[in-house]
């Protein structure tokens, strides 16, 4: 290509070379122009002075100018041909002009010679006039070769120089093309990869081609979408924690979730609004240790009597030990807080205004000393009106009686059935005033139940002695029939003993001329039960009439009270004795084929104590066995961790306890009501129902207060446990020694038992009574006196304490001994003569208490045995009232 | 020998009813009307028998009884309880205090009379 221009040029050049020749041949021309416009001048200046002189030399000078112009103007003429023919005429005329002149002069004739020589000086002018235009014509052709030249050349120039550029532009384009194919895709890649430090993940990766930019796109493509994952994870958890934080938006409660260094990650507007002054402390990140510190400089909580340090340290343990509920006041409102430990260390406290529940509370707490009070009132009112009623009755009906006598006596029959009117109706106001005490008493839930041990046949006789009479009275026929080994039962003999009379003297007022069956029989089904059978050939009921037949005040109907008499209440209270025995009565009749009652009472002997319970009998003897008497020592082992119970059970058992295991609160509670343990190790951390629960479910519990608690727990929180009433607080992994030693301290049955009594014949009663089962007893007069031998002696199996009594009673005894710790666990039995007010019951709030008076041996026998873990020979109510 | 019955009743027309019917039926009657004249007499009267309602003043019938059995010159003397209508647990209770019997108010006189004749014939 260069070369090819190279050549162009050349030839271009080479054609301007002729150009100049030209040029210089045209210069020549030029020249000659001039000279024959010199030699003209020559030619004229010699005729003109030949004119003047005449001479020849003149002449011979013009006519060799003449020649050299012609010279001259022969080469012009090849240029100008034209031109140069006008000048030769112009210049031939001047000369002929110039030549007559001369002749003239020569002749003398000088007027003509000069009009001549004027003559001639015109046509040099014109030749003068044509030469120099010939000359500038010449010029300008001169000029116009030149320019052509320049022109030329510089066009050739400019081509050249164009076809350079073009060459260097295809180079360029060449590299470019070639470059292209990587310097694109890298500049891609770099951009790609911009995009991507700046976040931008949409930006364009370059397709994998397959060498090396191939791969390096291909690996940024995987880099690119690992981002993307990432992103998409990210909003995902992000949506994720909205999700959250709305649904705890949601919730009454004030939420907030602490990390594992307690701070604060998520909270609520709730939790904001239960610490209405904190409002700049609660956000993210602050500290657990900052809220609380805030709480207590604000003065925004009721720290309860406690300084702020010891405050804030009991709070800050708590939330440690994720302690379950706790209850607080902020300014006037109560707030409840309830912490959990979450996996992975963190914490989530739920803050609830209970203000209002505890108004409620407090509300619903003096409606129901209200309604306590009317109703004990209401009960006070029936015992003393029943009282007052039965003693003018006594009376009536004995006065009656007595009448009855001496009218006999004296021979005045004819007075004996009017008095017999009278007898009767005092008899039957008596039956009504006794059913509706009865009643009133179940209805009011008084009714005390006596289970003893009951001669099945002798109750029966005794039922037949006083029904027969009314039977009689109606023409009926009463059966027995008793089925073989009916033996004894264990059941409330008066009550079983109302229910037959009820159901009898009933059927022997709708029967007439008829027969009374009783049938008795055992049953041996899920738990042995007694069934009686009472059927009758009476009147029967429609199926309206049994439907209401069992409520209180209701007849089969109401035109039966007039015609048959009784309250209408016999029936209902019987439903009520036999469900009280854990019984029932059913009946079945149809109109005039009779009717056919059923009660079904268990026998409470053969109640199955223990059978139905997970206990794992498989241990050796235990130390603590039946060979002493003694029962094995029962231990509940609560925790939900596998693990840790089998452990904790395999040590105990190693010692000869026998165990229980629960696995959650809610279990350990079910089983702590059936077994009543005699000690229980607790697991705080558990789901759903936790340590803590589970531990003030105990302590509430009057059947099970007395129980001691080992909490196990991970956290160091002996106080708190202590003062919720633990026996005692174990730390995590528990030490197998220890917690031997402190159940052979709680559970030490071998120590005497302290008799805090002033009255001599009592103490005595009950140190008989104890004596008789082998035990000691240590006696003291009073409470101080009480309080001084426990502080100096290992702590009794029992307490039995009198409350009237000189110098310290038994109240005050007892608000010493429930603030000390170590004596938890010693139950203690109250012993009194004194009926209990309310306030005194709240006193003692879920103390045994034994009656003075009554059956107080056996009571205490029942007591001690329980306390001992001995059996008692026949087991009895806890409380007696 | 007529038996002698101590009997222990705070109410008036209660102890002069019984007390007829009791003579009425050839017993010789003394009677106390509390608790501590009950222990008094049973003391000097020495009865042969005591029919005793629970509820008393100054000393109920229950400690009464107590006391009653717990002098060996009583001791031996057995005790019928009278209480109000039957309720769960009150013969169970009574025994345990030391009475040998007991009937429940208001009273059906054979019926009492088949146990006073019971104890008698038993002690003697």
């Amino acid at each position: 290509m260069l070369v090819a221009t190279n050549l162009y040029l050349t030839s271009k050049l080479a054609g301007n070379s002729a150009a100049v020749a030209k040029e210089t041949e045209l210069s020549g021309i030029i020249d000659s122009a001039n000279n024959a416009r010199i030699a003209f001048g020559e030619m004229r200046y010699w005729l003109t002075d030949l004119a003047v002189s005449l001479l020849t030399p003149s002449e011979r000078n013009a006519k060799a100018a003449r020649s050299r112009m012609d010279g001259y103007l022969d080469q012009l003429a090849l240029r100008k041909p034209e031109l140069v023919a006008a000048v030769r005429a112009e210049r031939d005329e001047f000369e002929k002009a110039a030549d007559d002149a001369v002749d003239r002069y020569t002749n003398n004739q000088r007027v003509l010679g000069n009009s001549l020589l004027a003559k001639a000086r015109d046509h040099s002018v014109k030749v003068d006039e044509l030469l120099i235009s010939l000359i500038n014509n010449l010029r300008e052709e001169l000029t116009t070769e030149r320019d052509q030249i320049v022109a030329d050349v510089t066009s050739a120039t400019q081509r050249t120089l164009i076809a350079d550029l073009l060459i260097v532009a295809l180079g360029v384009l060449l590299t470019f093309v070639i470059l292209r194919s990587i310097a694109v895709p890298l500049r891609q890649l770099v951009g790609a990869i911009d995009g991507l430090s700046a976040g931008n993940l949409g930006v364009p990766i370059p397709q994998a081609s397959p060498d090396e930019i191939g791969t390096m796109a291909h690996t940024l493509g995987l880099f690119r979408d690992s981002l993307k994952e990432r992103d998409r994870y990210a909003a995902e958890a992000e949506a994720q924690r909205k999700t959250i934080a709305a649904a705890i938006a949601t919730i009454s409660e004030g939420f907030v979730l602490y990390d594992s260094e307690d701070r604060i990650v998520l909270f609520n507007e709730q939790f904001r609004d239960i610490y209405p002054g904190l409002a700049d402390i609660i956000k993210t990140g602050t500290t657990f240790t900052e809220v609380l510190e805030a709480v207590v400089s604000r003065s925004l909580i009721d720290l309860g009597g406690q300084s702020p340090q010891a405050w804030v340290a009991e709070r800050k343990a708590r939330h440690a030990g994720s302690g379950g509920l706790a209850e607080y006041r902020y300014g006037g409102r109560f707030v409840r807080i309830s912490e959990r430990r979450i996996q992975g260390g963190g914490t989530v406290a739920v803050y609830s205004d209970i203000t209002e529940l505890r108004q409620q509370n407090l509300e619903l707490e003096e409606a129901r000393e209200l309604s306590e009070v009317a109703n004990r009132t209401k009960s006070q009112f029936l015992a003393n009106m029943s009282h007052e009623l039965r003693t003018p009755l006594n009376a009536i009906i004995g006065y009656s009686e007595i009448l009855q006598e001496d009218a006999a006596d004296n021979g005045q029959e004819q007075l004996i059935p009017d008095l017999k009117k009278i007898e009767g109706a005092g008899r039957h106001l008596l039956g009504l005033i006794n059913d509706i005490l009865d009643l009133s008493k179940v209805e009011a839930g008084k009714m005390d139940v006596f289970i003893e041990d009951v001669d099945i046949s002798s109750l029966l006789d005794e039922v037949k002695s006083i029904i027969t009479p009314l039977v009689a009275k109606n023409g009926n026929r009463l059966e027995l029939r008793l089925g073989n080994n009916l033996g004894n039962m264990r059941t409330d003999r008066t009550k079983v003993k109302q229910c037959l009379l009820n159901v009898l003297s009933n059927a022997s007022k709708f029967t007439q001329d008829g027969k009374l069956t009783v049938e008795v029989q055992r049953l041996e089904a899920d738990r042995p039960t007694i069934q009686m059978t009472i059927s009758d050939t009476g009147i029967g009921m429609s199926d309206e009439q049994l439907g209401r037949l069992f409520q209180a005040f209701s007849q089969a109907d109401a035109s039966t009270t007039k015609k048959f008499g009784g309250t209408g209440l016999g029936l209902a209270i019987t439903r009520h004795f036999c469900r009280l025995l854990g019984g029932d009565i059913s009946v079945a009749s149809r109109v005039g084929e009779g009717s056919t009652f059923t009660i079904v009472i268990p026998d409470q002997r053969a109640e199955p104590e223990r059978s139905e319970l997970p206990i794992d009998l498989t241990q050796e003897a235990a130390p603590q066995s039946a060979e002493d008497g003694k029962s094995p020592i029962t231990v509940l082992v609560v925790d939900d961790d596998p693990a840790s119970r089998d452990l904790l059970t395999t040590n105990l058992r190693r010692e000869g306890y026998q165990t229980v295991q629960a696995r959650g609160g809610d279990e350990a509670l079910e089983l702590a009501l059936k077994l009543k343990p005699d000690a229980i190790t607790l697991d705080v951390l558990m789901p759903k129902t936790d340590g803590w629960a589970v531990l003030g479910a105990l302590k509430a519990n009057p059947e099970l207060c007395d129980i001691p608690v080992i909490m196990v727990t991970v956290a160091p929180d002996r106080g708190i446990g202590l003062s919720l009433g633990a026996a005692e607080v174990m730390t995590k992994p528990v030490d197998r020694a220890e917690l031997m030693s402190l159940l052979r301290n709680l559970l030490s049955r071998d120590g005497p038992i302290l008799l805090v009594e002033d009255d001599p014949a009592t103490r005595e009663t009950v140190r008989n009574t104890i004596g008789k089962m082998g035990l000691t007893v240590a006696e003291v007069t009073n409470g101080r006196l009480a309080l001084s031998w426990l502080a100096e002696n290992p702590a009794p199996a029992l307490i039995l304490l009198d409350l009237m009594m000189p110098e310290m009673d038994g109240f005050e005894f007892l608000d010493t001994f429930n603030s000390r710790v170590d004596w938890r666990h010693v139950p203690v039995v109250v012993i009194t003569a004194k009926q209990l007010t309310a306030a005194e019951r709240g006193l003692l709030s879920v103390r045994t208490v034994i009656e003075k008076g009554d059956s107080i041996d056996r009571d205490i026998a029942a007591a001690v045995a329980k306390a001992v873990g001995r059996r008692p020979a026949r087991a009895g109510p806890d409380v007696m009232i | 020998m007529m038996a002698k019955i101590l009997l222990v009743e705070d109410n008036e027309m209660n102890r002069d009813m019984l007390s007829r019917r009791l003579v009425r039926n050839g017993f010789e009657v003394v009677m106390a009307i509390d608790g501590e004249q009950a222990v008094a007499l049973a003391q000097s009267a020495l009865p042969d028998l005591i029919l005793m309602d629970m509820s008393l003043p100054v000393i109920d019938g229950w400690e009464a009884t107590r006391r009653i059995k717990a002098a060996d010159a009583t001791s031996n003397i057995p005790i019928i309880a009278l209480t109000a209508h039957a309720m769960s647990g009150d013969r169970e209770k009574t025994l345990s205090a030391g009475c040998d019997e007991y009937d429940t108010k208001p009273i059906e006189l054979p019926r009492l009379l088949g146990k006073i004749n019971a104890l008698l014939q038993r002690s003697r």
